[in-house]
């Protein structure tokens, strides 16, 4: 799966995922870190996710242009 | 002039009459909408069927129901009542004896809706199997309305409320009158082919009549086919239509169908902040027991250095001087002790003690106990000593013994 195509969904259940995996007693501290580095960049990409452009509604025309509301 | 007089009974009897020859009042169907209904518990239905102009009493016996009557008649409803209308001669009023009764116009739409429905559940049209999850983090949403009813403004005041993160779009549709399923079908169609990620059909409340492009059978088949997931939204909470059986899933108004399609952004980045705390904590948490197991194996090593092994046989060579110098100390103890007890024994057997008895021991000038006359010669200068003392005498004479 390329990384574009990742959801906030994916992204949130990766997250959820991690902290599972960190909350088990056997790991090392080297895989804690690895999934801590992981995890941080799960939210930091979710947080890209969060697309922060104010929008305009838009409406279909019938020939199918987008114009404003 | 004789006046005829009659009494109540016979002039009843005799309007009775009239009512009852008249072929019209014997079999005629009336319209009007229904007030003061009433199911008695004898079966019969007691009713009044009024309209702008006026109101007539009407009943239904129970042995009609059967046959005339096919859904629960309420309060309001527009009804055609085909029947007689005869005299109840004990009130003189007429009144209307239902054989059956129709909705009448929306009442006739009530049974094509409740056909239709009947007819998409038994293919399977409103199965679970067939929803579609409504995705929760979307970036467009389409939204099928009328552009300028209140549901338009209602979906775009939560959405931008919850986040105006997200791209609304809008395919203004006719909702209703001539038109409208087909304006509708069209509109989802448009939005799918766009590539949005939710759809939102719907539109503000009204009468049957108004919801009623909802109810067509081309609307409900547009949207079970639509692959984008749909949120149907028609009129108020008690107003369920076709669409809304077959959707992916019913809001009962507007609004909600925004509340239900738009995700609330700042929720989401709450969200996420609480993760990374979570997250953070594991880590610190894990960072501090890995330093408590190091703590533990500093300690470990500790004990097994070589510096703590050679304090430690320091340690026990030091406790062994002592216990040595104890020994030894009561090893002299003991000796001491015992000297006293050999003294004493000692002193009992001195020759000292003899001396007192008369007896004397000699010594020559060189300090030599005399024990023989061997030696010993005459002016040899001899000490006697005694207990008290000793004596300096001059030998005068030897005398061996024979």
């Amino acid at each position: 799966m390329s990384e574009e195509k990742i959801t906030l969904e994916e992204r949130f259940l990766n997250i959820e995922n991690i902290l599972d995996q960190m909350e088990k007693g056997d790991i090392s501290l080297d895989q804690s870190f690895e999934l801590y580095k992981k995890g941080l960049g799960e939210i930091k990409a979710a947080n890209e996710l969060l697309d922060t452009v104010e929008k305009e509604m838009l409406v279909l025309t019938a020939n199918g242009d987008l114009e404003e509301f | 002039m004789t006046k005829n007089v009659y009494s109540v009974g016979q002039v009843n009897q005799y309007i009775k009459n009239m009512f009852s020859q008249d072929f019209m009042l014997r079999s005629i169907c009336v319209k009007g909408e229904v007030s003061n209904c009433k199911y008695h518990t004898s079966g019969h239905v007691y009713f009044t069927i009024k309209d702008e102009q006026g109101a007539m009493s009407a009943v239904m016996f129970s042995g009609n129901r059967r046959s005339g009557l096919s859904f629960q008649m309420k309060e309001g409803d527009k009804v055609l009542v085909t029947g007689s209308i005869e005299v109840y001669e004990k009130t003189g009023t007429y009144q209307m004896y239902a054989k059956s009764i129709e909705l009448d116009g929306a009442g006739n739409l009530y049974l094509k809706f409740e056909a239709l429905k009947k007819e998409l559940e038994e293919m399977g049209m409103f199965d679970a199997g067939y929803k579609q999850p409504i995705p929760k983090y979307i970036k467009r949403l389409g939204i099928v309305t009328a552009s300028t009813g209140a549901a338009v403004q209602d979906i775009r005041n939560i959405a931008t409320r919850r986040n105006p993160f997200v791209q609304l779009i809008l395919y203004p549709a006719l909702v209703q009158g001539e038109g409208a399923a087909e304006s509708i079908v069209n509109g989802i169609h448009a939005l799918e082919q766009l590539g949005v990620d939710t759809i939102i059909v719907g539109r503000g409340g009204g009468s049957i009549e108004d919801l009623w492009a909802f109810n067509e059978e081309i609307v409900a088949r547009a949207i079970f086919e639509c692959r984008t997931p749909i949120i149907s939204a028609v009129g108020h909470e008690t107003d369920w239509t076709i669409a809304d059986y077959v959707s992916d899933m019913r809001a009962p108004t507007p609004s909600a169908a925004a509340e239900l399609a738009v995700y609330e952004y700042s929720a989401v980045v709450e969200q996420l902040a609480l993760k990374k705390a979570r997250m953070d904590r594991i880590l610190q948490e894990k960072c501090r027991l890995e330093r408590e197991r190091l703590s533990h194996f500093q300690t470990r090593l500790f004990f097994l250095s070589p510096q703590n092994q050679l304090n430690e046989k320091r340690k026990r060579l030091m406790d062994m001087e002592e216990k040595l110098q104890d020994r030894m100390e009561w090893i002299i103890k003991d000796k001491r002790h015992q000297f006293l007890l050999l003294s004493n024994s000692l002193e009992a057997n001195s020759p000292m003690k003899k001396l007192s008895q008369g007896f004397a021991f000699l010594e020559d000038r060189n300090k030599k106990t005399v024990k023989s006359i061997e030696n010993v010669h005459i002016e040899d200068e001899l000490t006697v000593h005694l207990t008290d003392g000793k004596i300096l005498a001059k030998v005068s004479e030897v005398i061996k013994r024979e």
